[in-house]
């Protein structure tokens, strides 16, 4: 249950937050542009159609499921109780 | 970014962006296809009939027949951006009636043909002997012998953006103005005649 809840959630790191919204954003541009000179070049607007959707399709799959490539930077935490010093002080 | 659910909402929000920007640039290109449409028409018949516009119509009605030859090229309408082409025949007559008590409808437009040219290969029209399609008669019921001239005009439906217009049509001397100078032949504008056995107004001068 865990292991499906963590599917869903998908949660990853914050340099991996970085990296999946750059390749977002350069897949999706690159496939507009592609698209578009397809489509002109070979003069049919399906082409243009379908390669978009379909890049777009291929770009949700690389930036939507958390990849382990984008869980490569986790966040290290202090270990628990190094604050105990400062608490003291402030009574 | 953090969660699969807003990662897929950015990229569908984004996809919509870039969907935009093609879409725009895709309408934007017909600017690079300057379309160069030709006609000629030739009108071979042109009669009026009196008729009854309904079975149960007291008032009888005259109708304009027509026939015409027609050769047009559409070809260069077409682009990868070219869903459809709309192609009309218009009857027009914006001039005072011959007869001595003028029609106060001075501007007059009906369609009598139309097609609908759906892909590059079947933009080239060659019609002989072609009848009208649709019946055309005037507001008041009587045309009174007025000098027409048809117009073809077209419309272009485009897969994304504006939807656009044309026409040819020949002047009063019947050269044909608009687009085309070339290919000034056939017959472009009448006198309507008088209806089936009526005597006409004015006497129709010698050509």
């Amino acid at each position: 249950m865990d292991a499906l809840q963590n599917l869903i959630d998908g949660f990853i790191d914050f340099e991996g937050q970085k990296r999946a919204e750059q390749l977002c954003n350069v897949l999706l541009v690159l496939t507009g542009v592609i698209a578009y000179v397809v489509g002109f070049v070979l003069q049919d607007l399906t082409y243009t159609v379908y390669i978009g959707l379909g890049g777009t399709a291929l770009t949700m799959l690389a930036v939507v499921p958390p990849w382990p490539a984008f869980k490569k930077n986790p966040v290290t935490w202090l270990p628990a109780g190094t604050t105990e010093v400062e608490e003291k002080k402030e009574q | 970014m953090h969660s699969s659910g807003v990662r897929l909402q950015n990229t569908f929000g984004f996809f919509t962006t870039v969907t935009f920007f093609v879409a725009a640039l895709t309408a934007l290109s017909a600017l690079l296809y300057p379309s160069s449409p030709t006609a000629n028409i030739n009108l071979r018949n042109v009669k009026v009939r009196t008729g009854r516009p309904h079975y149960t119509s007291t008032k009888p009605q005259e109708y304009l027949l027509i026939n015409f030859d027609l050769d047009a090229d559409l070809t260069s309408l077409f682009n990868w951006n070219t869903k459809q082409v709309f192609a009309y025949l218009t009857v027009l007559y914006n001039s005072p009636s011959a007869s001595s008590s003028p029609s106060k409808y001075t501007e007059n437009e009906m369609i009598l043909w139309d097609t609908i040219i759906p892909d590059v290969r079947s933009a080239k029209l060659h019609l002989v002997n072609e009848q009208a399609k649709y019946k055309a008669n005037d507001i008041t019921g009587k045309f009174a012998e007025r000098n027409a001239t048809v117009r073809f005009e077209w419309n272009v439906q485009p897969h994304v953006g504006v939807l656009y217009w044309g026409s040819i049509e020949a002047d009063a001397e019947g050269n044909v103005v608009r687009k085309v100078e070339e290919g000034r032949r056939g017959k472009w504008g009448f006198q309507i005649p008088p209806a089936w056995g009526k005597k006409p107004v004015v006497k129709k001068t010698a050509v």
